[in-house]
């Protein structure tokens, strides 16, 4: 792996790691999921919509 | 008649009325139509004005709220001068403990329709499982211009302007006369008196009356309590997909109640079943839809959405859909309980007709935040349930966060009504209790608030009242 590639790795964890950060998964209502999006708004998706 | 100084004024009336609001003018006009004399006697001008708006400072400690002087109105015709002109009745099951059913203001809806300009076409359409479809019929009464002119040609109704009213005589629950001050103080006499002065002036000057005079008012009646006003609040925003919506309205036979071409807030309510079943509080959950076409300004909510979960695009919009959709607002007034700490009292400072300004202790109830996240949450699973839109919640109805919401400017309670005077302050028939002839009008004797705009109920409560002592004077 090229130091090029490797920044380019951890920069996509840690990116990653701060998405996952501000969507946090609360609970599951019967066929739908809650995302909780940091300071904004609490968003009700179906679990469908994120495939 | 329109009294131009307190000389003028008989010595004795049938009727005086304190206040000359939609509960004041009601009575006096029903009066009136029964052939009985009346004297209104009215603080204010026949026009605002920032003096005598100034006579409406107030103190306010707890939760933030309007100034007191700003969300009413000190003249003649009350806070109709200014007021949003939104009627709709409470349900039946707001007078769950009121001394007095909903079937009881039967009568007197027709009076009050014609008063408030209304035609009283109210519906209730099912929407879905747990809320209904309302409506508002919105008034264009303002009371000073319909009924100034009226009231200056009649032989039966007295009008005094500019001439505050300050306290209550009287002794053993008998009121023999009430002082009131125009140049010089006056203690004009009378039958009956009604404090008809607004929803925080009701407790105030009865409060007043009582402090000046003890034998006359008993001092345990909770006058000022179980005060209530009618938090607002942003709850939502988010997209509907506007063909899934469009067909669900059209299959149910709804598309002529809520038209998606008009930007407009829709009024719904919970039914019965979900207020028990979810112990929400009674609401009125504003609906607000508007339409977007600009390419231009991109939906800031689908945009959003777009971000969350791509998916969603490719499968509720076609691509002439996409700049060419709905974002929806979710705003909601709800109930406030009656709370003994919610309360009108009298303040240190006085204003310069020596009577103490109010103090308002008002404090939001924590049900308030759990009632409106059950109704998101169950407003949001149906969306999602029927392939209807998505929405995203304010993040404060799932925390203990601070927020601020609005208030209603809908003043109720304070003076409430019921059968036990530990409890409440006038009887179902407005009378204070023990007392032989002091009543009170207005929403200060509400006794819950339901979701509806107060104004409506008042106006009939008045005209029941008018009905009630034209019996005992005929």
């Amino acid at each position: 792996m090229t130091k090029r590639n490797f920044l380019k790795n951890i920069l996509f964890i840690l990116s990653s790691i701060f998405v996952l950060k501000n969507f946090k998964f609360e609970k599951d209502l019967i066929n739908k999921i809650v995302l909780k999006r940091k300071y904004s708004k609490v968003w009700f998706l179906d679990i469908n919509d994120l495939s | 008649m329109i009294l131009a100084d307190l000389s003028k004024v008989p010595n004795y009336n049938d009727v005086v009325i304190i206040g000359s609001g939609p509960a004041g003018l009601s009575i006096a006009l029903h009066l009136e139509k029964k052939g009985i004399s009346s004297i209104v006697i009215e603080a204010g001008k026949s026009n605002p004005d920032q003096n005598s708006q100034n006579f409406y400072k107030g103190k306010i400690v707890g939760d933030d709220f309007p100034d007191l002087s700003t969300c009413r109105l000190r003249q003649f015709g009350g806070t109709t001068g200014h007021w949003g002109g939104t009627c709709i009745e409470l349900d039946e099951y707001d007078f769950e403990s009121w001394p007095i059913n909903k079937i009881d203001l039967k009568k007197f809806k027709k009076e009050s329709y014609k008063n408030l300009n209304i035609e009283g076409n109210f519906f209730k359409k099912k929407f879905n499982q747990n809320i209904d479809i309302i409506n508002h019929n919105w008034s264009n009464a303002r009371f000073k211009e319909k009924y100034f002119e009226k009231i200056k040609k009649s032989k039966k109704i007295a009008l005094i302007l500019n001439c505050p009213f300050i306290q209550f005589n009287g002794e053993n629950g008998k009121v023999i006369s009430a002082s009131v001050y125009k140049v010089k103080l006056k203690n004009v006499e009378g039958k009956y008196f009604i404090l008809a002065a607004g929803g925080i002036e009701n407790s105030r000057l009865l409060l007043w009356s009582r402090h000046k005079n003890k034998t006359l008012i008993n001092k345990n009646l909770p006058i000022g309590n179980y005060w209530m006003d009618h938090p607002y609040h942003l709850v939502a925003e988010g997209v509907l997909f506007k063909k899934n919506f469009v067909d669900y309205l059209t299959k149910n036979n709804l598309n002529k109640y809520i038209d998606m071409n008009c930007n407009y807030s829709f009024p719904f309510s919970p039914n019965l079943n979900f207020l028990n079943e979810f112990e929400v509080l009674n609401t009125s959950i504003y609906i607000g839809i508007s339409k977007n076409n600009k390419k231009t300004d991109e939906n800031i909510f689908l945009k959003q959405l777009k971000c969350l979960a791509p998916s969603i695009i490719n499968k509720y919009f076609f691509d002439k859909d996409y700049y060419n959709n709905y974002n929806f607002s979710v705003n909601l007034l709800s109930d406030q309980k009656p709370e003994y700490s919610n309360r009108i009292d009298l303040g240190d400072e006085k204003d310069v007709n020596g009577i103490p300004i109010p103090v308002l202790y008002w404090k939001r109830s924590e049900n308030v935040r759990d009632s409106s996240r059950k109704i998101v949450e169950n407003l949001a699973s149906f969306l999602i349930s029927k392939n209807l839109g998505r929405l995203a919640a304010e993040e404060f109805l799932f925390n203990d966060m601070k927020y601020n919401h609005m208030n209603g400017y809908h003043h109720m309670g304070g003076t409430r009504m019921g059968n036990n005077n530990k409890y409440s302050v006038v009887d179902k028939n407005l009378k204070v209790h023990n007392t032989k002839n002091l009543y009170i009008s207005g929403s200060s004797v509400f006794v819950t608030a339901g979701h509806a705009h107060p104004t409506l109920t008042l106006t009939q409560l008045a005209i029941r009242l008018a009905d009630h002592l034209s019996k005992l004077i005929n």
